[in-house]
């Protein structure tokens, strides 16, 4: 590859991509979670089917494109006609129907409810209520392709923050666009980089943080597979902005694509010295390194992460004095998320007062959630900020499965509260998440329908952070251990009203006495769902009842007489021998043996068997 | 100098102190734990977290590690305070129930009853003895292992430890006097928690064991100090 010297070099590349930009090319999501779903044996299938044919129609490995509960999607441009669940047998009537312009009507996305279906994805509802601009060129760009990327205006935000601004006016445009961290705390992007750049220290370091840890949210891991020039881009500005010629992009050892992606195009800006020395002939000098996390949830957090990249054991320190003062190796240290670093190109390229048009007062911008749990639209989705939670849950994730009733949403990881049906009308943003008992965090978004019991739920996630507490400091490690003993309590029946009103005690102390951010986060779920449904936590100590038939110790399994047919399926199926009865009459279960694995409810045809 | 106020006192402080350092001097009494001052701030028993007034801003912070100010305000004493520093004791009292310091403590601050499962630990997890030996010793001998309440201070595979020279500095900082030190009457050292045992030397003059094989052999390469002046005892130096 030619060494790109100046903005001239860099314009004649991208006219050279240009001109030999096709206009028509199928985009196949390529990310995790489409390879989980087949989509490397779909890609190979079709470069080949297409070489066969010999057919002028590119394939573009791209990263997931959002849809990932329907992967592999792909869209064949330029129309925009979207297939998903795509399987190598689907390819070659999939090629017939291109060359016949025709559409395979079997691959098209259909609302599970009304089974209406859709041919192009611009008028799918999951994407209408969206709006992409971190993810904007997921389905355009092939991942590892530079030449793509500059197709698409890539390196001219890179251009114009190196070449005809200051650092001082870039870090102007970010303040002024209002971006916030994306990691989850929110904190002003465009301060902390005023106050390392006001640093006098000659050494100084900027760290993508892609450790991303929360359970479901993989928004991270899907720009640095699918986007690694968008945040590599940001991050060189970043550098720029604040003197650092240093930079360290940390992932964690669970994302071997995107540490894939991200070496390769580190690699790739090496060659074309848009890393290295004197980029692009502004004189300045950068250079990124990878470095992979060991996996520990606590790494994410700016102390420990800081401390794992020294070499050290990842935990936390107090932050009276923070990283833009003495950071990595005691020099001033810009940490940002990759999410945020992702926007930084647009910032810079079309002005913070335009970022700052879109969004609410204090939060500006989009936001990235991996919608999870019992919706129908699982995926990664791209939002405006004040959007509000009904919007996503009902517009975006196409509401509850199997016509069950909403329970509640969970944002911002395990480490979020668990907010009501009540609470739906809420903006997504950072302030009104905190104030409503939950947190933006990373942008996990976890969907619960009726059958959730959220007793069960908090000790899930307590359990979580007590096995990721790193065990320092005292209220979080004796603290934590304690909730999930009186949530297993509380769980299995044996809970007592003290123990309700504990439970709020010991989250009020972990929540402000712990050392860092997973301490003092991690109270949420447990106080959130006290404060919205504490008749639930009642029920299991007072009645010894689990509404949602969760708990095992608080639920029998019973057999509707009336709806029992004697087919003998759960007869055969238990596990323990401990139904009984006579073929084709009304059967019976031994509460003395039943050891409440559910298998009998499962393999019912008849709904005869009840939770009770 | 700086000028701030402690739970209304009005003190004078240099700048780079601690809010812990000067409540000390000032006679103002804060509970710690983890904290020694020949050590850094550890911040990890959060006992002597206080509440501190800037400006507009308060934050309830460690005073072991937080840096004095002009015009700060610092109250050791509200009811978060007494919330947070009661339910630590309650906890660690119940992660080791039998230790005098931590009863002593209880009492001091009103913790009548443990209403938590009790463990039978007697270590706090302070930090003081690995932190000890690295920072004043400087020989990593100790460390964590282990995470959340899995953690425990051992030597590295629970093996005896090769750069442990049974010093005894560890057992000298322990708040909570749980590492124990046996000098033996045939002249050896037992570190039992760190499975060590090494030969005590005598003193040239007065004959009385001070110090093992290995701390001499420590001393001697460190300071390059003529053996003879080293096998005398502190008291008859």
């Amino acid at each position: 590859m030619k060494r790109l010297r100046d903005r001239d070099d860099l314009e004649r590349m991208r006219q050279e991509a240009l001109s030999k930009r096709p206009e028509r090319f199928i985009s196949l999501g390529m990310g995790t979670a489409s390879r989980a779903h087949g989509a490397e044996a779909v890609y190979e299938t079709l470069k080949d089917e297409v070489t066969r044919r010999g057919m002028d129609v590119p394939v573009k490995a791209t990263g997931d494109h959002g849809l990932c509960g329907y992967a592999p999607v792909m869209v064949i441009y330029p129309e925009g006609l979207l297939y998903h669940s795509a399987k190598p047998s689907d390819v070659s009537d999939i090629l017939d129907a291109l060359e016949r312009d025709e559409v395979v009507d079997r691959l098209l996305y259909a609302n599970p409810l009304t089974k209406e279906t859709f041919t192009y994805e611009k008028d799918i509802p999951f994407y209408k209520k969206q709006m992409r601009l971190v993810m904007g060129l997921m389905e355009s760009v092939e991942s590892l392709s530079v030449e793509d990327y500059l197709c698409y205006g890539g390196f001219s935000a890179l251009a114009k923050a190196m070449l005809d601004m200051e650092p001082q006016a870039i870090i102007q445009e970010v303040i002024s666009s209002g971006l916030r961290g994306r990691g989850g705390a929110g904190f002003r992007t465009g301060w902390k980089w005023e106050d390392a750049a006001n640093r006098s220290s000659p050494i100084k370091y900027i760290i993508c943080n892609g450790d991303e840890g929360d359970p479901g949210a993989y928004m991270d891991r899907c720009l640095l597979e699918g986007l690694p020039f968008e945040v590599l881009e940001g991050m060189i500005i970043g550098a720029y902005a604040i003197g650092a010629h240093e930079g360290f992009v940390y992932v964690r050892k669970e994302y071997p694509l995107a540490t894939h992606n991200v070496q390769e195009a580190i690699g790739v800006l090496k060659e074309l010295c848009l890393l290295g020395n004197d980029i692009l002939g502004s004189g300045f000098d950068f250079d990124i390194q990878v470095v992979r996390g060991g996996g520990a949830f606590v790494c994410g957090e700016s102390s420990a992460l800081i401390a794992s990249v020294e070499g050290r054991v990842g935990e936390p320190r107090s932050k009276h004095v923070h990283a833009t003062e003495s950071g990595l190796w005691g020099r001033p240290t810009v940490l940002n998320n990759v999410e945020t670093l992702a926007n930084v190109p647009f910032i810079v390229d079309r002005g913070g007062e335009w970022f700052a048009s879109i969004g609410t007062k204090e939060s500006k911008g989009t936001k990235v959630f991996s919608l999870a749990g019992d919706i129908y639209n699982t995926g990664l989705v791209e939002v405006p900020m004040g959007i509000t939670l009904r919007e996503v849950v009902y517009d975006i994730g196409g509401g509850i499965q199997g016509g069950n009733a909403f329970k509640a949403v969970q944002t911002g990881g395990p480490s979020g509260g668990c907010l009501p049906d009540s609470q739906l009308g809420l903006p997504v943003d950072f302030d009104t998440l905190d104030a409503a008992g939950s947190m933006m965090g990373s942008g996990g978004m976890i969907i619960m329908d009726e059958n959730t019991c959220m007793v069960d739920v908090a000790r899930y996630f307590v359990k979580f952070l007590t096995e990721e507490s790193c065990g320092k400091c005292v209220p979080c490690r004796e603290g934590l251990k304690h909730m999930l003993e009186i949530l297993n309590r509380i769980t299995q029946g044996e809970g007592t009203m003290e123990d309700v009103d504990l439970l709020d005690e010991l989250g009020y102390v972990v929540a402000h006495a712990s050392l860092c951010g997973l301490g003092k986060s991690a109270p949420n779920p447990v106080l959130s769902t006290l404060r919205y449904f504490r008749d639930e936590y009642v029920e299991h100590v007072r009645d010894k009842k689990c509404r949602a038939g969760v708990c095992k110790a608080l639920v029998r399994y019973e057999i509707d007489a009336q709806a029992c047919t004697g087919c003998r399926v759960c007869f055969k199926a238990c596990p323990v021998d401990a139904i009984s009865g006579e073929p084709e009459e009304v059967h019976v279960i031994d509460q003395g043996k039943c050891i409440k694995c559910g298998i009998c409810k499962d393999v019912c045809k008849f709904d005869a068997v009840k939770v009770v | 100098m700086v000028k701030l106020t402690i739970d209304g006192k009005e003190v004078e402080a240099k700048e780079g102190q601690t809010v812990l350092q000067v409540a000390q001097e000032a006679g103002i009494y804060i509970p710690t734990l983890c904290y020694h001052h020949e050590v850094k701030p550890y911040t990890a028993c959060r006992l002597c977290m206080v509440e501190v007034t800037k400006g507009k801003r308060t934050r309830f912070v460690t005073a072991c590690d937080y840096p004095v100010a002009e015009g700060m305000v610092v109250k050791a004493d509200t009811e978060r305070v007494q919330r947070c520093r009661k339910m630590i004791i309650e906890l660690l009292l119940a992660q080791c129930p039998n230790l005098p310091q931590l009863h002593e403590l209880a009492q001091k601050y009103g913790v009548e009853k443990v209403r938590f499962s009790e463990g039978e630990d007697n270590c706090i997890l302070c930090g003081l003895c690995v932190r000890t030996c690295s920072e004043v010793v400087g020989l990593n001998a100790i460390g964590f292992e282990g995470r959340g309440f899995n953690r425990r201070v051992c030597t590295p595979f629970d093996e005896p430890s090769d750069p442990c020279i049974l010093c005894g500095a560890c057992a000298y900082v322990c708040p909570v006097d749980v590492i124990p030190l046996e000098d033996t009457v045939d002249g050896y050292r037992i570190m039992e928690r760190w499975h060590k045992k090494s030969a005590l030397i005598a003193c040239s003059k007065c004959g009385k064991y001070f110090m093992t094989e290995d701390e001499f052999r420590f001393l001697k390469e460190k300071t390059g100090l003529p053996e003879e002046s080293l096998r005398v005892c502190m008291d008859c130096r």
